[in-house]
């Protein structure tokens, strides 16, 4: 009688197979659940470093170029957002110094590596001896910064991972937009598309950088802001057939007005 | 076995010993991602804080340089008179203590600081006082008693070094910093002590900023970006140093600079422009004066170079040491090269209120003098055509050629002949040269004559525009290089047209004189054969010789029209006489109408013409033969008396264009005694001559006399007529000082006495004295403007020296006579040599009731293709005394002078410098103008100077040595537009829960900027502006 109970006692103890079966189902729909809220919180996750690391990338940049502009030099007799062929490009003379000069006047350029993606920055510092009859600064012309020429690679810095493209345009006295800078313009705008490291590697890995590059072009004809021109670039049906969808998603346009002194 | 000692089952216990293991674990990595969640927010809110306060700061500091800029705008309002015109509004400063800004705050050995935030508003009210500012209109004061260099929570703030980091002021005590003014949610606020509310986020007294500042005038400053020459270079820029025409010709050593910095200053900034001294005058005069400055000069091949930023300048100092001087120099300044005079309501019409004056919506110009190189072009195309009527009025006359410089004034209209400006605000244009002119010079002084008992005052003469039209020709004739006279046609529509002519280096009648040689008979009773003469006496009262380019031959030319007549008395018997005509003819029937001199000749000396192909000659030995018309009675009949009486005649000056004879100058108009007035029509210029001699007792007296001559007070002028003088025989004097007897001692009553034909303004009955009309000081000899003012001749300066050679008829001394400087102006106070067609004056731009100041104002040196602001000029304000020292040294008194000794010395630069600081400091000029209104007091009838005038000795001798003065400021300060430079420190952040005084504001972000900003005081407009970031 006596093992009789314990044996009793020892089925009394386990688990029934409907219990198992029962514990099991939940187990299964708990695994489910977690395994949902996990998936979500990943890709959440995803999302949210990606809009950390475009804006981080955006802000880093946009930053910085507002703060040489707020050091920049304006004047009726320099030119300024010109390269050295004439082009508007984000060249200008700021207050502060640069690589290689001893004065606090120096030649900012911001420049796209758009084989690596990457914002750079370059800086020529004025020196006090700089000789203006070899290497003129600029004053007087109107079109064209000659000494921007002169910044070598040795001067130029990476400051920012992931752009895509870089456009400048001015907002004038008058209201009007050019892409052209005048003594007029009150504002420049600066529009930017970055993507973030992860998906660059991957658009980058598919070969579908280049196509989405080719839409964020500069317009022949400045009609629009860039941000609102780009997206349509970018959700244009065509271009969207031809793309994956987390490539286009991996994109972000951003623009910021920056008042000139 | 107890089933209870299941509990203590090994493996029970096991399990739950997991469980609890298992919670921990999950309670660990919860708690971990937690706090490393709530550790990346805490680190992304700070950055975005930081981020944000940053911005905030940024976006703050700008903002309260707008409400600084708007404090300013608000003390031009509350210190002005407003008009509007086409909906803008002038301010028009309501006395020349708010011409500038006003002071608050200032530190006594800074004077360029003219504000800051300052908590004491007792000291803030007084900075406005009345009747200078509308205290209604007035700027409230909104800054705290907290000054900014107390501790702030945290223990920062600004030190006396950060303060004085612009080296534009000593800041030595803390008490003399800027106070802090403080942003609440409803705006700014002053807090005189501390309140609970500013750190009660639910108060609208939250503080959520504050800002303090300073301003400096930056206008008395010399901007090193236009100033100074290469020190190796003076000697070949000496002409340009003898009047500044720019700031660039400014002698930096007196600021304090050594040789060798300027040299080193002025080789780096104008790199491209200053390798020889040619190169940069061309650069001074062309390149660098078309931008006014504005622009550095460049290409793509070289560059001159500019300081970009007050920061660079300092930095630049610095390397090369001088920063002491840091607080007179400015890489900025922006004047308005526009004109604001205005002489009161009152003469509104005429001259009026310049810095209201608007053209279809744009201001008045300045009329750039270098327009004036159009009229020397030798065949003007069309566009320069187009161009000089436009700039003018005038257009050339059949016949204008590089020798007859031949216009006529074709812009006036029936009703004005030179349109007024609010006629040219209806044409929609800005003024031509004569109406810029007309607008100018005081209307009521123009078009005086001689009165009423001068009836032979040509109509021109009281008719100021066609004195207008002449002052214009003799302004073109001082500055074209050629030595041919100007020749413009008007007319004014109510008279006839007349010929004007500018005045240049050439002799100019200046006396007609009848004589006549009685030749006795033996005959019982006496007979004589008597011969009259007419000679012309001629005078070039120029200082100098005249131009190579000019006439080389010069004639003398009388009306074919005009007659001559010899009366006679013949004694018929015992006081029997019998009064008849001998003999009468035409000039035309004589062999000669004309007397062709010849050569120019020198005449620096009245000369009776003694060459050429006269009529007859009158020889009295050599030197002493004269030449001209001989009138013989060879009645051979006993005469008590005859008489040669020339009538309706005009007698002219000409000269040989090559390929015609023309005329210059003029002498005609006289009427004698008799009252007939003759009126000649062939020539236009004047009105007719009539003249006689009256010979009595002809016989057995000496065989020659003088009888009578007829002289101009001036030579280039006959207004106020020409003056008859009954020269007794026993007075006889040689001809060429019959202008000025007795050696030319004008100081005693030696003078030419004038027995007839005297103008209404000469008081004397026995007689005047035309000759004193050089200084119009003497009483009852003083021709007094048409508003009845008497303002000083040219000679005013001279009349207390005991020296006789300080006049213009002087022999041998020449220096005080009127100058024709054939070249470009190189001041506007040059337009102080042009003839303002009045006997001995020149346009007035040294006496203090002077009705011609205004010219500084309403002209300008040159053009400019680019914008209305100058940055080579200084205010005239300027506090510092070295400043205008450096423009005022080495300024030639005397341009036809090379002697070194004859420029202004640096000594007596700053002695003059200091005199005009000290005068300004307590009484601002309000405009150029009034450098020559203001700062000398005339007074009384006799006008004297005083004491604030200069005691310069060397500036008091003449009145071209006296306006070498405003020679150097003219064209190189200005007074209409501040200059200024905002020092703003912005600071985000809050008060906390715990603070207890308005110091403890906890900082979260901090701006500085300096920001430079030219205001024009009339309109309040920003003309200029640059925002400089200030990085520490």
């Amino acid at each position: 009688m006596s093992s009789g109970h314990r044996h009793l006692k020892q089925i009394q103890n386990g688990f029934s197979l409907i219990e198992l079966l029962a514990a099991m189902a939940v187990l299964a729909i708990m695994f489910a659940i977690l395994g949902q809220i996990f998936s979500l919180a990943s890709k959440s996750m995803s999302d949210g470093k990606r809009r950390v690391d475009h804006f981080s990338t955006a802000r880093s940049a946009l930053d910085l170029i507002a703060t040489d502009i707020q050091s920049g030099i304006f004047r009726d007799d320099l030119p300024a957002f010109r390269d050295a062929s004439g082009a508007t490009a984000p060249v200008f003379y700021t207050s502060r110094s640069g690589i290689g000069g001893d004065r606090e006047l120096s030649l900012i350029r911001y420049q796209l590596d758009t084989t690596e993606s990457i914002l750079q920055r370059g800086s020529l510092g004025v020196n006090w001896a700089h000789d203006t009859n070899t290497l003129p600064i600029g004053f007087n012309l109107s079109s064209q910064l000659p000494l921007e020429a002169n910044i070598s690679t040795s001067q130029v810095f990476d400051v920012a991972f992931g752009a895509l493209a870089l456009e400048i345009y001015f907002l004038n006295s008058d209201g009007s937009i050019t892409d052209t800078y005048s003594s007029n313009a009150r504002t420049l705008i600066v529009s930017i598309a970055v993507a973030d490291e992860k998906n660059l590697n991957i658009l980058k890995q598919s070969g579908q950088i280049n196509t989405l590059v080719s839409r964020l072009n500069k317009q022949t004809i400045l009609t629009e802001r860039y941000r609102s021109y780009w997206d349509t670039q970018l959700n244009d049906p065509s271009f969207l057939a031809s793309v994956s969808v987390p490539a286009r998603q991996s994109i972000s346009i951003f623009e910021r007005s920056i008042k000139l002194p | 076995m107890n089933p209870n000692q299941s509990q203590g089952n090994p493996n029970t216990e096991s399990r739950r010993g997991i469980a609890l293991l298992s919670i921990l674990f999950y309670l660990a990595i919860v708690s971990l991602l937690v706090v490393t969640f709530m550790t990346m927010v805490r680190l992304e809110r700070s950055a975005s804080r930081n981020y944000s306060q940053s911005l905030k700061a940024e976006q703050f500091a700008l903002g309260s340089l707008d409400y600084v800029i708007q404090q300013l705008r608000q003390q031009i309002t509350a210190g002005s008179d407003t008009q509007t015109v086409n909906s803008e509004i002038i301010y028009t400063p309501k006395t020349n203590i708010s011409v500038r800004p006003a002071k608050i705050g200032t530190i006594p050995a800074s004077p360029n600081l003219l504000q800051k935030s300052l908590g004491d508003n007792t000291a803030f009210n007084t900075a406005f006082p009345t009747p200078d500012y509308d205290a209604s209109l007035l700027p409230t004061n909104l800054a705290s008693t907290v000054s900014t260099t107390t501790d702030s929570w945290g223990g920062r703030s600004i030190s006396l070094d950060r303060w004085n980091r612009p080296q534009l002021a000593t800041f030595s005590q803390n008490s003399e910093t800027p106070d802090w003014v403080l942003l609440t949610r409803s705006g700014l606020q002053q807090f005189t002590s501390f309140a609970s509310t500013v750190t009660n986020r639910s108060s609208n007294n939250f503080v959520i900023g504050r800002f303090a500042y300073t301003i400096y005038d930056l206008g008395g400053l010399i901007n090193i970006n236009s100033a100074g020459f290469r020190p190796s270079h003076e000697l070949d820029v000496s002409d340009r140093l003898d009047t500044k025409a720019s700031l660039a010709w400014a002698d930096l050593t007196e600021l304090g600079l050594s040789g060798g910095q300027i040299e080193g200053l002025v080789t780096w900034r104008n790199a491209r422009n200053s390798t020889s001294s040619s190169q940069y005058t061309s650069y001074v005069e062309t390149t660098a004066t078309e931008s006014g400055f504005a622009r550095a000069d460049g290409d793509l091949n070289s560059s001159d170079n500019r300081f970009v930023t007050r920061q660079d300048l300092i930095q630049y100092a610095q390397v090369n040491g001088f920063t002491n001087q840091l607080d007179l120099l400015t890489h900025f300044q922006a004047h308005l090269n526009l004109p604001s005079h205005s002489l009161g309501t009152s003469a509104a019409t005429e001259n009026p209120d310049f810095s209201a004056v608007r053209i279809n919506g744009t201001p008045l110009q300045r009329f750039p003098l270098d327009r004036l190189k159009l009229l020397e072009s030798i065949n003007p195309s069309i566009t320069q055509l187009s161009n000089i009527a436009a700039y003018f009025g005038l257009a050339p006359v059949s016949g204008f050629s590089v020798t007859k410089r031949h216009w006529v004034y074709n812009q006036g209209s029936s009703t004005e002949p030179i349109k007024s400006i609010d006629t040219v605000i209806a044409e929609n244009r800005q003024p031509n040269f004569f109406e810029m002119l007309y607008a100018t010079l005081e209307n009521d002084t123009l078009g005086q004559d001689g009165g009423n008992n001068i009836a032979y005052t040509s109509a021109s003469d009281s008719n100021k525009f066609h004195q207008i039209i002449r002052i214009g020709a003799a302004i073109i004739d001082q500055y074209d290089a050629d030595g041919y006279p100007t020749i413009i046609n008007f007319t004014d529509q109510s008279t006839a047209a007349f010929q004007h002519y500018g005045i240049e280096n050439l002799p100019y009648f200046s006396e007609l004189i009848l004589k006549f040689r009685a030749i006795p008979n033996s005959s019982t009773p006496p007979t004589a054969t008597v011969e009259h003469y007419l000679f012309c006496e001629l005078w070039n009262p120029h200082q100098g010789t005249a131009p190579a380019n000019g006439p080389s031959q010069i004639r003398v030319l009388i009306n074919d029209s005009a007659t001559w007549r010899i009366n006679a008395v013949e004694e018929i018997g015992s006081n029997q006489f019998n009064f008849g005509l001998v003999d009468t003819g035409t000039f035309g029937a004589l062999p000669y109408t004309s007397i062709d001199i010849g050569s120019v000749g020198n005449y620096s000396n009245p000369t009776v013409i003694n060459t050429g192909n006269a009529s007859s000659s009158y020889d009295l030995g050599a030197p002493l033969i004269f030449n001209g018309w001989k009138f013989t009675d060879a009645s051979d009949l006993p005469q008590l008396a005859q008489q040669l009486v020339i009538d309706d005649a005009v007698f002219q000056l000409q000269y040989f264009t090559g390929s015609e004879w023309q005329t210059y100058n003029t002498f005609g108009g006289l009427l004698f005694d008799d009252g007939t007035v003759l009126r000649e029509s062939g020539i236009q210029n004047h009105g007719p001559f009539y003249f006689r001699d009256d010979v009595e007792e002809i016989a057995p007296r000496s065989p020659e006399r003088t009888v009578i001559s007829t002289l101009k007070s001036d030579p280039r002028t006959q207004r106020f007529g020409a003056s008859a003088s009954n020269m007794t025989w026993q007075s006889f004097s040689p001809l060429n000082t019959s202008l000025a007897p007795n050696g030319q001692n004008l100081g005693s009553n030696n003078e030419q006495v004038i027995t007839e034909s005297q103008a209404s303004f000469y008081s004397g009955s026995s007689g005047a004295y035309p000759a004193r009309l050089w200084t119009n000081t003497y009483t009852g000899h003083q021709a007094p403007d048409r508003d009845g003012v008497t303002r000083p001749g040219d000679g005013f300066l001279t009349q207390s020296t005991t020296n006789n050679t300080s006049n213009p008829f002087h022999s041998t001394g020449t220096d005080y006579r009127p100058i024709i400087l054939n070249r470009e102006f190189r001041s506007v106070a040059e337009l102080g040599y042009a003839f303002r067609d009045q006997p001995w004056k020149t346009l007035d731009l040294f006496s203090a009731d002077s009705a011609d100041a205004r010219l500084l104002d309403a002209f300008s040196l040159y053009e400019q293709t680019s914008g209305n602001t100058r940055h080579d000029l200084v205010d005239l304000n300027t506090p510092h005394p070295e400043v205008l020292a450096a423009l005022i040294t080495k300024t030639r008194l005397n341009p036809n002078s090379s002697a070194t000794t004859n420029t202004i010395s640096s000594s007596d630069a700053n002695t003059l410098a200091q005199q005009i600081t000290n005068y300004t400091e307590n009484q601002p000029f309000e405009n150029i103008a009034d450098l020559v209104n203001e700062f000398d007091d005339y007074s009384g009838s006799s006008p004297s100077l005083s004491s604030s005038s200069p005691s310069i000795t060397l500036l008091s001798i003449s009145k071209i040595a006296r306006e070498s003065l405003p020679r150097s400021l003219a064209s190189t300060t200005s007074t209409r537009t501040w200059n200024l430079m905002i020092d703003l420190i912005a600071q985000s952040g809050s008060y906390p829960p715990t603070a207890s005084g308005l110091a403890d504001f906890k900082i979260e972000g901090e701006r500085r900027y300096w920001l430079h900003l030219s205001i024009d005081r009339y309109t309040g407009e920003v003309v200029n502006r640059q925002l400089e970031i200030v990085y520490e």
